[in-house]
């Protein structure tokens, strides 16, 4: 007997560095990966699917979200289980109770809003521990594990939360305890918690029975192998949890120093290296000192690239590179009479450092450009 | 080409050229055709190109030109509108021949890199150019050579990279004030827009994540609200329970002590029963005692009325006879006063008529005299006037008889005389003198005297006699005025006249002392209302007194008894004794009435007391005979008895019911009951307010819960990140912009400051030839002319004449073709100097001969303008 555990879509997500229509690519890719999961639980043969939470970005979606959402899910041939977490909590103005939902919600869709036990199949128990607000005022999760009997049942507790554990504390609201849930799994009240939050698939206790499923398309450049979905076989009294691949887009960070020409040739092969550019966002972290003229060709290669990738991110005139005036630069700058003057003022002025140097250092820049000098380079 | 078909101008490579050719034959053309040869491709169809072809003829333009340009020797052909061509041939430094737009592109850059564009433009002095000044800001060849002489190695930049600086800046800051544009000011709109988006938004889901919290913490407190009400609820029952009993034994007590309250008002009642009894016995007793005693003193009252009543008949008599008494004295003082205020009142009425009767005498008299008076013209004056007259002519009289000569006659014997001329005897008769008869006559004037028949003797007074005559006449006429002014005939009769005025004035004189006398201050009038008032008082006198009087008689004694003082003091007195002897029996009756009324009252008291004693002496022994019948003495005293008993037993049953509750606590209980029911009510008013607001919060969700608020919030933040990243970098761009333009303005104002001074010499220098040697000039930061001083007056560039600013532009543009040198560019002045003096053109045709470097070209149409050009290439066009 198996299930599929997914969890964090997210649905509606805005990323503000994803102008035009690479947000409407990102969205539709987030809408997709649900068929992808549907496909995925058919072919696994799953009893159902049980989504761990924030299976919406806000609990006030726009409600072309949700009917697109739903429209997905109606193609699920297995039960579906939607349960609210921390980002979509099942309070009286919640998306889970407005009509666009409950008007357009397939039958074999429900949301776990209570703890009542669902039975998909004869033999498998899903519990729900929904969030009822932002605030729960305790362990959401430890509460359903323990409220189960010590049947041995194959039962699955669905929660939402971090674990202390794994995030280092319990300063969030509604961080599960896992020690509690291991009692409850020790105790024969629970087979397997699917647990959702954490964007990056993890194995959460050291036997196995407690995971969170990651996200199926990834959100941020923090998250560790996003873009999984696990398949749970419960049939043994120990799960066997099975990650399966199914996100294609991919967030990724690039830290490089760069100094010298040759390293904007390196930077240059590196980007060009990515595949799928169009679905790739890209963090830069670059650093290291350039003149005024590789500014500008750094300047040149990223405006070039931006127009490949979903998203380039790199923070404007790279605040990590120091920019100096070489003395190649005042060479390009071939000016004479008070132009030079004038050049050789503004060159002082950002050597000497300190806030006008900045200014001085983007009029320089400028200057290369307008002297067209910078085309040379 | 227009007007001009064929002309080829060999130009002297250094100096002065004059072209002199009369109006409309091609000198203005001929430099237009240099610009076009050197700016336009063969293929243009600009206007000013198809300008050169001659109106109404389709033929071709050629232009050739043999040019140095750096140290490029060349010739360039082109010929445009037709036949289109271009041919460059380069004659050194390296020979090269070059066609089409080749040949024009190649003239381009050797021009661009060897000419100062910017100065061949200022140093063209066209046909009809205004009068401002030479703008030499931007030509390279010159700053670089000012750039020389400022000390500076002689290397200066083109404007354009400038221009295209400043060009930059004015995307995003307005060139005068420097205000952003709308560029930026779009960028910071945007960004504004965006964050109040957020803000709506982010205000909209704070409202809803509150009521989501809120509704959470609702939940929460209603099922805290339930778990107590279930507890409260059978806490509550069990309670009322323990209660119920408490008051079933508090119900008991209260019977009880009902029952008790009931044996003791029966005591009551039978105890005051029994008590009423004998009371109602002693209460007989001392009735019966009662009406006996006052029937006693009610006989007594009675005969002391009887007694008092007959003394008082006795009284009343006596009272009546003093009664009569005193009115007979009464009545006869009353007459004896009134009739003698009625003598009193008679004489008074007799001194009053007799006063009135004297006044109006007195008016009678006056009037009379007052009528004579008026009658008269008599005046005191007028007497006077007459008195004095009469004295005048006695006066006159007397003198005249005195100075007049006397004439005595005296007869010796009887003598008949007669004399004429006297005034006293005119046509006196004769008269006979007896003998010794003398007859004397006063001369008046003239007398003639007649002595019978026998003489006449006239004798005539002197002159002195005639004046006094006259005085006489003149004293007399003034006497009969005056007696006529005064109505009389003479002064005698003024004299009775004016005794018979006297007499009046004494009548009048003694009215008034009459009236003094008798009048008070109210006059007549109030003399008269005072005997109408004494006559009143004497007829209601006579009435009073005929009215008391018993007849007539009485009254005509009383009256003629005119009563003195004495006879009134004695009637008085007897009046006094008759009403002090009334008064004193009168008050003796009221007094034994007084004690009679009282001894009445008295009896009648005694009477009604003995009445009221009989009848509550009988009321009792009644009362007393009905009670006994109901139930006599004995029976009662038992009946208390049984009362007594009943009472003991009742307080012995409560003191059991009083124990039994209060080894309960109830009050306790019952407290434990209200208290418990306060705090199920409590929880039951909480629970429903509960639901209340979770029902409205939840409404507040609901309502806003399909809108999307959530997803736009998220989408409103992206927008605004990348709408401050994309203003961010804008306003970098034009910080960068700004800082670069505002360096380039500092160094170029910087360089320009430095050439100033080394251009400025120039054109003094020049300029002192024309000017004077006092001449000096200033220069702006664009190198203009901007003032000129002379003779230490100071004038701006536009306050001179149009003369003299021509002339400094030429000599500035001079200057400036001077100093680029080898670099320059011709010095072309097409029709200028037509507003320069001969001396000054004179002066300015020196400076122009001096010229040995530039190449200058003289465009006029009149030759003798440049005369003065020493050593001048003149080419004539015809």
């Amino acid at each position: 007997m198996r299930l599929l555990h997914t969890s964090d879509w997210q649905l509606g997500m805005t990323r503000h560095f994803l102008a035009g229509e690479a947000q409407a690519r990102f969205s539709e890719a987030r809408l997709e990966v649900i068929t992808r999961l549907g496909e995925l639980a058919r072919e696994q043969d799953c009893a159902c699917v049980v989504v761990a939470g924030d299976v919406f970005e806000t609990r006030h979606p726009d409600a072309r979200t949700v009917a697109r959402t739903l429209e997905r899910l109606a193609r699920f041939t297995v039960p579906v289980y939607l349960l609210p977490g921390n980002h979509d909590p099942i309070d009286p103005g919640a998306v889970w109770r407005s009509h666009a939902f409950t008007s357009a919600c397939p039958d074999h869709v429900e949301v776990l809003d209570d703890t009542t036990p669902r039975v998909p199949v004869g033999g498998l128990e899903v519990v729900g521990a929904p969030w009822p607000n932002k605030h729960p005022l305790g362990d959401l999760t430890a509460e359903a594990c323990e409220a189960a009997p010590a049947d041995h049942a194959c039962r699955v507790v669905v929660g939402h939360g971090g674990v202390a554990e794994v995030s280092g504390g319990f300063d969030a609201p509604g961080t599960i305890d896992l020690a509690r849930v291991r009692a409850a799994v020790t105790a024969g009240r629970v087979r397997y918690v699917a647990l959702g939050d954490r964007h990056s698939a993890t194995q959460v206790d050291a036997a196995g029975n407690v995971w969170f499923s990651g996200a199926p398309e990834p959100t941020d450049h923090d998250e560790v192998d996003p873009g999984t979905a696990l398949v749970v076989d419960l049939a043994a009294s120990q799960p066997v949890v099975t990650r399966h691949v199914v996100g294609t887009w991919r967030f990724a960070r690039i830290s490089r120093a760069v100094d010298t020409d040759a390293d904007i040739d390196a930077l240059a092969a590196e980007l060009d290296a990515v595949v799928e550019p169009s679905r790739a966002v890209i963090k830069l972290a670059l650093e290291g000192t350039l003149d005024l003229r590789q500014v500008a060709r750094l300047d040149t290669l990223l405006a070039d690239r931006s127009l490949r990738f979903a998203a380039l991110e790199h923070p404007e005139r790279h605040r990590d590179i120091a920019v100096r005036v070489s003395d190649t630069d005042v060479e390009a700058l071939a000016l004479s009479g008070y132009a030079a003057a004038a050049r050789d003022a503004l060159s002082a002025s950002a050597r000497a450092g300190g806030e006008q140097a900045r200014s001085a250092t983007d009029a320089l820049s400028l200057l290369l450009r307008l002297a067209g000098a910078g085309q040379r380079a | 080409m227009r007007g001009l078909a064929h002309a080829e101008v060999r130009f002297a490579t250094a100096g002065v050229t004059v072209i002199e050719a009369p109006n409309e034959t091609g000198k203005t053309t001929l430099f237009d055709a240099l610009d076009i040869l050197l700016q336009e491709k063969q293929g243009t169809k600009r206007q000013r190109v198809r300008d050169l072809q001659p109106r109404g003829e389709d033929v071709g333009s050629r232009i050739t030109a043999e040019l140095t340009i750096g140290d490029h020797h060349l010739t360039i052909s082109k010929r445009y509108n037709k036949d289109r061509a271009t041919e460059l041939h380069v004659h050194s430094p390296a020979p090269q021949q070059l066609t089409g737009d080749q040949a024009h592109d190649h003239l381009r850059r050797l021009l661009e890199e060897h000419t100062d564009l910017a100065l061949w433009d200022a140093l063209r002095f066209r046909q009809g150019r205004s009068l401002d000044p030479v703008a030499l800001a931007g030509a390279n060849a010159l700053t670089r050579q000012l750039d020389a002489s400022a000390g500076g190695a002689g290397v200066v930049e083109d404007d354009a990279l400038y221009d295209r600086i400043v060009e930059e800046s004015a995307r995003y800051f307005t060139t005068r004030a420097g205000k952003p544009t709308r560029l930026l000011s779009d960028a910071d709109d945007a960004v504004t827009q965006a964050e109040a988006e957020v803000a709506r938004l982010s205000e909209l889901e704070s409202r809803l994540d509150a009521a989501s919290a809120r509704s959470a913490e609702l939940t929460a407190q209603r099922r805290r609200l339930e778990e107590r009400r279930t507890e409260l609820e059978p806490e509550l029952v069990r309670r009322q329970q323990a209660a119920a009993e408490v008051s079933s034994l508090r119900t008991e007590l209260v019977t009880a002590t009902a029952e008790l309250r009931g044996a003791e008002s029966e005591q009551g009642r039978c105890e005051a029963a029994l008590r009423t009894r004998e009371e109602l016995v002693a209460e007989l007793d001392s009735a019966v005692v009662a009406a006996q005693r006052s029937a006693a003193s009610a006989a007594q009252q009675h005969d002391v009325v009887v007694t008092l009543s007959e003394g008082i008949e006795a009284l009343a008599q006596a009272v009546d006879a003093a009664e009569e008494a005193a009115a007979s004295a009464r009545a006869q003082h009353e007459r004896a006063r009134t009739g003698a205020d009625l003598a009193a009142a008679r004489a008074e009425l007799t001194t009053l008529t007799g006063r009135q009767e004297r006044v109006e005498a007195a008016f009678a008299a006056a009037r009379s005299a007052e009528a004579a008076l008026a009658a008269t013209a008599f005046t005191r004056e007028r007497h006077a006037e007459v008195r004095a007259a009469a004295d005048r002519v006695r006066l006159a009289r007397a003198q005249l008889g005195a100075a007049a000569p006397t004439v005595t006659v005296t007869a010796r014997d009887r003598l008949a005389v007669r004399w004429e001329g006297v005034d006293d005897a005119p046509g006196a008769p004769q008269e006979i003198l007896a003998a010794e008869e003398s007859s004397e006559v006063v001369v008046p004037e003239r007398v003639v005297l007649h002595l019978d028949e026998l003489a006449r003797i006239e004798v005539v007074a002197g002159s002195s006699l005639r004046e006094r005559r006259a005085a006489l006449t003149t004293a007399e006429e003034e006497l009969d005025a005056a007696c006529r002014a005064l109505g009389v005939a003479s002064a005698t009769e003024a004299e009775a006249l004016a005794e018979e005025v006297a007499g009046h004035q004494r009548v009048l004189d003694e009215r008034d002392a009459v009236l003094e006398r008798e009048l008070d201050e109210g006059g007549q009038d109030a003399l008269m209302a005072t005997v109408r008032r004494a006559e009143d008082r004497v007829a209601a006198l006579t009435a009073r007194l005929e009215r008391s009087a018993q007849d007539t008689e009485h009254l005509r004694l009383e009256l003629e008894a005119v009563s003195g003082p004495a006879r009134l003091e004695r009637l008085a007195a007897t009046e006094q004794a008759a009403e002090e002897a009334l008064t004193a029996r009168r008050a003796e009756l009221q007094a034994r009435q007084r004690e009679l009324e009282a001894a009445r009252e008295r009896a009648a008291g005694a009477r009604a007391t003995a009445e009221a004693a009989a009848a509550e002496r009988d009321r009792l022994q009644a009362r007393l005979d009905s009670e006994r019948a109901v139930s006599d003495d004995d029976e009662l005293r038992h009946v208390a008895a049984s009362a007594g008993a009943a009472v003991q037993r009742a307080q012995e049953r409560l003191a059991g019911h009083r124990a039994a509750l209060d080894a309960r606590d109830a009050d306790q209980v019952e407290a434990a009951v209200v208290n418990t029911r306060t705090q199920l009510e409590t929880v039951r008013e909480q629970l429903m307010r509960c639901q209340e607001e979770a029902a409205a919060v939840t409404a507040t969700m609901e309502a806003h819960g399909g809108l999307g608020v959530g997803e736009a919030l998220q989408e409103a933040e992206a927008e605004l990140a990348r709408r401050r990243a994309a203003r961010d970098g804008l306003w970098r761009r034009a910080e960068a912009a700004r800082t670069l333009k505002a360096a380039f303005e500092q160094a170029r104002e910087a360089a320009y400051a430095a050439y100033r001074a080394p251009l400025a010499d120039r054109i003094v220098a020049a300029g002192r030839l024309v000017f004077g040697p006092d001449l000096d000039v200033e220069l702006d930061e664009e190198l203009r002319v901007v003032s000129r001083t002379l003779a230490g007056t100071t004038l701006a560039f536009d306050q001179l004449s149009a003369g003299a600013r021509e002339q400094l532009a030429i000599l500035s543009a001079l200057a400036a073709a001077d100093l680029a040198g080898e670099d320059g560019v011709p010095l072309v002045l097409d029709d200028t100097l037509g507003y320069t003096d001969p001396g000054r053109l004179e002066r300015l045709g020196g400076v122009l001969g001096r010229v040995t470097g530039p190449q200058v070209v003289v465009l006029t149409c009149v030759g003798a303008r440049f005369e003065a050009i020493r050593g001048a290439e003149v080419v004539r066009l015809s």
